[in-house]
Formats: C-alpha cells, sequence, structure tokens
C-alpha cells in the first residue's frame, strides 16, 4: 500500500489549516491525488468536473462550510477515481453533505475548548491559545487522514455506506445543521451585551431588514460587502451629524439696542 | 473580569507598531481558520495572530488580558483580507479607543473583509482563472493546474503582507483624526456595530437546515410569491429571536456561556426528532 497519497491528503489538509487554501479546491485536489494515485488524467479530469460544481456552489459557501465539503467530496472520490470518472461524480453529492456535516462536527468539537482559551486569555498566555490551536488542528488533520485511509482501505464499502447513512437518516444531518446555524447567535448576543445592547435595538432591526432585502436579491457575499459599507456610512451619517450638533454656535456681539422709555424698541 | 464591561485602565497612546510585529501579526494569521468553532467563528486564530502586536501595545497586565479576551469575540474573516481587519483593530487598539468602538469597528471590517473576500476572490478572479483552466485540465495539461495553484497562493501571500500595513497605516491616520471627539465616535459606532450584528444574524442564520425545509415544504405547496418572500424570512427571524433570547438569558438571568450552548444542543436534538416524525429530508 503507497503512503503518497495519504501524504498528498496531508498536505491538502495543512494548506486549508494554515496557508493558501487554494490546494483543497477540487482541481487542484483531485489532480494532486489522481497522479499520487497512478490516474493522473482521470483525476484532472474528475477535478474540473467537481471545480464547475464547486464554482456553482460558492454563493453558499460564505456560511456554510462548502469548501471543506468539496474537500471531502475530492478526497473520496479520487479514491474512488479507479471505477471511472463518471462513477466518483454519481455519489458526489452524497460526499457533500457528508463533508459539510463532519465539519460542522469538528467545528462543534472545537467549540469545547473556548472556555479554556478563554482562561489563557485571562492570564494573556498567548502560548498557551497557540498550543490549543495546533493541537486542535492536529486533531482536525488527523480526522481527515483517517477518512483518507479508510476510504482508501474499502472505498467501495464505505461509499455505499454513507450514501445509505444520508438517504435513511436525513434528520441527524438537520439536527447537526441546526445546532451549527444557531450557535452563532450565542456569539452575537454576547457581542450585543458587551456593545451595550439596551440601546441598539432599532440599529440591529434594521440590519435585520436590510439583511433580509439584500440577501432576497444578491447572493451572501455582495450581500455582507452592502451591509458593511451601509454600516460605514450608518456610523459616518451619525458621526457627523452629532458633530454639527455639538459645533459651538457664534454668539453674534449684542448691539446696543435703542429704547425709549417704557421698554418699547424704536422702530425707526 | 467581565469583558466588555470594564475599559483600558491606561489611556494614553501607545508607540506605533514596527513592521518586525506587523511582519509577525501577518505570518500568525496564515492559521486563522486552523481551529474554526461553530461560536465565533475563526476567534482563537484571531486572537493567537494579535497577541504579538497587543503585548507592545498594552504594558498594563490586566488591560492586555482584557483585550485579548474581548478579541475572543466572534470573528470571521475570510482568507484573503484578513491582515487589512487587524491592521485596523491594531491601530484602534495603540489609540486606545473605548472597547465599544473597536468591538463595532472589528465586527464591521469583518464582515467587509469576509464578503469582499468571497465576492471579489473566490466568486470572481479565482473562479475565473479556474474556468480559464479547466479545458487545459481536461485536455490533460498539468501546466494550467499549476498556473491556478500558483496565481492563488502568491495572491495569498502578497496581499497577507501588503494589506496589514495598508490597514495600520490608515486606520491610525483616520483615528488620530477622530479619537478628537471620542464620544461622539463612540455613539456612531456603536450604531454601526448594532447594524453590521442585524445583518450578521440574516447572513449567518440563513441556512437554519430545519426552517429551510419547512420552508421549502410550504412553498412547494401553490402560495403567491409574496408569501413566498415572507416565508424566506422565516430562518433571520429564527435567529433574531434566539440572538434576543439568549441576550435576555445572559443579562437578566445571569446565565453562563456554558448554559446556553446547553440549550441550542437541545434545540439541535428537537429538531430531530421533530423532522424524524414528520419524515423531514436535508434542504441541502
Amino acid at each position: 500500500m503507497s503512503v503518497l497519497p495519504l501524504i498528498i491528503v496531508l498536505l491538502i489538509v495543512l494548506d486549508k489549516y494554515c496557508f493558501s487554501h487554494i490546494l483543497q479546491r477540487p482541481l487542484v485536489a483531485c489532480t494532486l491525488l489522481g497522479a499520487s494515485l497512478g490516474y493522473l488524467k482521470e483525476g484532472m479530469l474528475l477535478g474540473g468536473a467537481l471545480e464547475v460544481y464547486y464554482i456553482a456552489y460558492q454563493s453558499l459557501s460564505e456560511y456554510v462550510p462548502v469548501e471543506s465539503g468539496f474537500l471531502f467530496t475530492s478526497i473520496i472520490s479520487s479514491f474512488l477515481v479507479s471505477g471511472g470518472v463518471d462513477a466518483s461524480i454519481t455519489n458526489a453529492s452524497a460526499f457533500l453533505v457528508g463533508g459539510i456535516a463532519l465539519e460542522y462536527v469538528l467545528n462543534l468539537f472545537n467549540t469545547l475548548f473556548l472556555p479554556a482559551v478563554r482562561k489563557a486569555c485571562e492570564k494573556h498566555d498567548d502560548k498557551k491559545v497557540g498550543m490549543m490551536q495546533f493541537v486542535l488542528m492536529l486533531i482536525n488533520v488527523l480526522v481527515y487522514l483517517g477518512v483518507a485511509y479508510s476510504v482508501m482501505n474499502n472505498a467501495s464499502s464505505i461509499n455505499a455506506m454513507l450514501s445509505t447513512f444520508i438517504h435513511t437518516y436525513p434528520f441527524v444531518m438537520i439536527g447537526i445543521m441546526t445546532i451549527a446555524s444557531l450557535m452563532p447567535c450565542i456569539a452575537f448576543a454576547i457581542l450585543l451585551r458587551n456593545m451595550g445592547g439596551k440601546d441598539l435595538t432599532g440599529a440591529v432591526l434594521l440590519g435585520v431588514a436590510v439583511g433580509l432585502i439584500l440577501v432576497s436579491m444578491t447572493s451572501t457575499a455582495v450581500s455582507g460587502t452592502i451591509v458593511a459599507c451601509i454600516a460605514f456610512a450608518l456610523g459616518w451619517f451619525n458621526f457627523r451629524s452629532s458633530q454639527k450638533e455639538t459645533i459651538p454656535v457664534k454668539k453674534e456681539e449684542s448691539k446696543p439696542v435703542n429704547t425709549i422709555k417704557g421698554g418699547a424698541e424704536k422702530w425707526w | 473580569m467581565v469583558v466588555g464591561i470594564t475599559q483600558y485602565t491606561n489611556k494614553n497612546e501607545a508607540f506605533p507598531l514596527d513592521k518586525k510585529t506587523l511582519n509577525q501579526v501577518a505570518l500568525r494569521s496564515f492559521m486563522v481558520s486552523a481551529s474554526k468553532n461553530s461560536e465565533t467563528g475563526e476567534a482563537y486564530g484571531w486572537c493567537h495572530a494579535l497577541a504579538p502586536a497587543l503585548k507592545k501595545i498594552h504594558e498594563n497586565e490586566e488591560d492586555l488580558a482584557l483585550s485579548m479576551g474581548h478579541n475572543l469575540e466572534y470573528v470571521e474573516t475570510g482568507s484573503f483580507f484578513s491582515t487589512l481587519a487587524m491592521g485596523v483593530v491594531l491601530s484602534l487598539e495603540a489609540q486606545k479607543c473605548d472597547l465599544e468602538t473597536i468591538r463595532s469597528v472589528r465586527t464591521t471590517m469583518n464582515v467587509l473583509c469576509n464578503s469582499l473576500s468571497h465576492a471579489l476572490f473566490n466568486l470572481m478572479i479565482l473562479s475565473t482563472i479556474a474556468i480559464a483552466c479547466i479545458p487545459g485540465a481536461n485536455n490533460g495539461n498539468v501546466a494550467s493546474v499549476a498556473v491556478f495553484a500558483l496565481a492563488a497562493m502568491i495572491l495569498t501571500v502578497v496581499l497577507r503582507f501588503a494589506l496589514i500595513k495598508v490597514g495600520y497605516a490608515q486606520g491610525t491616520k483616520i483615528m488620530e483624526k477622530l479619537m478628537k471627539k471620542k464620544e461622539d465616535l463612540a455613539k456612531a459606532s456603536k450604531i454601526m456595530g448594532g447594524f453590521t450584528v442585524g445583518g450578521l444574524i440574516v447572513l449567518a442564520t440563513k441556512h437554519v437546515s430545519a426552517s429551510n425545509t419547512f420552508v421549502s415544504a410550504v412553498q412547494s405547496s401553490s402560495l403567491s410569491s409574496v408569501a413566498s418572500s415572507v416565508l424566506n424570512a422565516v430562518p433571520a427571524c429564527i435567529g433574531l429571536v434566539c440572538t434576543y433570547v439568549f441576550y435576555y438569558l445572559l443579562t437578566k438571568k445571569n446565565y453562563s456561556i456554558t448554559k446556553c450552548v446547553g440549550i441550542v444542543v437541545l434545540i439541535g436534538c428537537i429538531m430531530i426528532a421533530i423532522s424524524f416524525v414528520l419524515g423531514m429530508t436535508t434542504s441541502l
């Protein structure tokens, strides 16, 4: 059994976690894995086909880990490529869902370390923060390597098992996705508390309304850019208007008023 | 120590950060997404990347702990523009701005950088290069794949080291002018932060799976387009309600964060049970 494909998987996953995030793109990942398995041409064909899917799914990728899903898909499909490119592509959607679920589970696992990292920050111990980050990265890399190793040994049975699981127990996926989507709400609540959320209800609701309109019209990436630009404009407008309110008005020197006896002003 | 309520004790402006420290931050920024978590996104990596600069800015130990603590809040910057946000945040830290201001600017910069990274690079530049390279790959031309990978790698490295300097220099320049009107700035940035959090709630909870399944099930029945678009707001409303429920629990009921996480897991389990009973399938 060759170790080279596992080394390539290690390189790709390390690039995902601590470099350019580009080796995980299907075009590159499948080419590299195909070359290491001795199926360079098939790997490139598979990579090209999956890359088109990847581009199509990009509009989801900002807040759903589509990239990780495609990394998982690329790894498993490349190991199955000996059975033909078409056969590898057929089950790509099942692998994609499996990859997204795996990323959600890993993210939930990483959340368990948050209290420890908070304590390390209170002691301003950045070495400990870095250490925990490294350990978590190592665990995540090992999970991907483990998946790659088991797929390499039992490619077809794992393919069948994954497809069956996703089609038979879709509600497990619904639960995982619900937890992962609602988890950031806790972080938003903490942010609001720390910003002094009492006075911010209007701004938050305005943000939700604008976000909803934008999301229904365009992709999340474009919506996010526009939301951030509007936020800056809103802040700047508020800052400028409060400046105008606080600029001291020059007091005109009061001219002596000619008055006649009785307090009435001379009209002429 | 409750992060967020306390302010920095030493409010004197720090010495400007040197090139070496900024490069160190840029180097560490490569690992920002190494340990992404569900609750605070890329916060571990963000905090670890900023740590060398924060140590130089805050000589007071309590201030340093406070600064590292609040930089552990929700962060999600994407892979190409993360150092721009870091530079701006470091300029605010060096000016010893109010924590509310730093928090608001950081959140807005994060949304901007993450969205720009996806819209400009992933959707436009890299996808265009990929589409140009795919025919070459189909013909067995390895060079086209190598060109694609190398172009993206060079872009990542150059942008990371260049943008941190731009962010820090421009942020300092702007903040030096604005710091004279500190109170107005704090008020304006709070509104900016609140608006951004509202937008983030919609973007981050767009894919609450269970509600999406419900929405697609209802939409498949004959509905007018107005009713369909109203239904699309369901995930965002769930996110908004959840955020305010957690806000209430954290502030009024003094719930710990761990308890809140437990509640989310419980909601997930309930969703599994409901979707099992109703026979729902995932919308992905």
